[in-house]
């Protein structure tokens, strides 16, 4: 006669019978993935909400003045709030183009390309159009943001994001 | 039985659903359009109303045990 084992009156339940989930089980789990899923999106649309009231009311700010970057030249500056880099270029004589400078597709910094007039953003070889921001080549799935830019004299003011 | 599975795969569906809209969701507001975050938002929960509505339905049907 085989003789049961004492620690199977510890632990009564097979291993197979502990991992068995049943169907209202399973259900009941979708259902707080579910709700999982709408705070997530519940979250982004406050964060989308607070984003557009924060772009709406953005100061604006003296970033350089008109002497102080030459043609084909760019300067890093921060615009809205510190910490959120933007880059702000001379394409011509008079014309200048600002645009964030975190690249669309992992927001590595993205870099001004004299020679061939793009913004380049070296981590994976993402490329956009300094004219627009457009993209050009590369991953990035968007645009970069651009930044209005408003003479003032001699000195150059961001002013807000260009939807 | 088939009750059972009937709310399972309704609910399946609907989190599937939630997931894309998620995804809409993150998209829009990554391209820093923003125009459709509050449409998604109340379209996630009204997949989750319904969701829980279906939960509901099951439990109340719930034989009693033995």
């Amino acid at each position: 006669m085989v003789e049961r084992k004492a620690w199977k009156d510890d632990f009564p339940i097979s291993w197979v019978d502990d991992h068995f989930v049943t169907r209202r089980e399973f259900t009941k789990s979708l259902v707080l993935v579910s709700c999982a899923t709408f705070c997530a999106t519940g979250v982004i649309a406050v964060m989308g909400r607070a984003g557009a009231a924060a772009a709406a009311k953005c100061e604006p700010r003296r970033i350089a003045a008109v002497g102080e970057i030459r043609v084909g030249s760019s300067r890093v500056f921060e615009f809205p709030a510190p910490g959120d880099p933007c880059l702000l270029i001379r394409l011509t004589e008079e014309r200048f183009v600002a645009f964030g400078q975190r690249c669309t597709h992992l927001g590595c910094p993205v870099l001004y390309r004299k020679e061939t007039r793009k913004l380049h953003c070296p981590c994976h070889e993402g490329y956009f159009n300094a004219e627009d921001g457009s993209v050009v080549a590369g991953p990035p799935p968007r645009p970069l943001p651009r930044v209005e830019i408003e003479r003032r004299g001699d000195e150059l003011w961001a002013t807000g994001f260009r939807a | 039985m088939t009750i059972v599975y009937a709310v399972m795969v309704s609910i399946l569906i609907l989190v599937l659903i939630q997931y894309l809209l998620l995804m809409i969701a993150l998209e829009d507001y990554l391209s820093g359009k923003r125009s459709v975050l509050i449409g998604t938002a109340a379209a996630s929960a009204v997949c989750f109303a319904v969701s829980c509505r279906l939960i509901g339905y099951l439990a109340a049907r719930r034989a009693p045990g033995p």
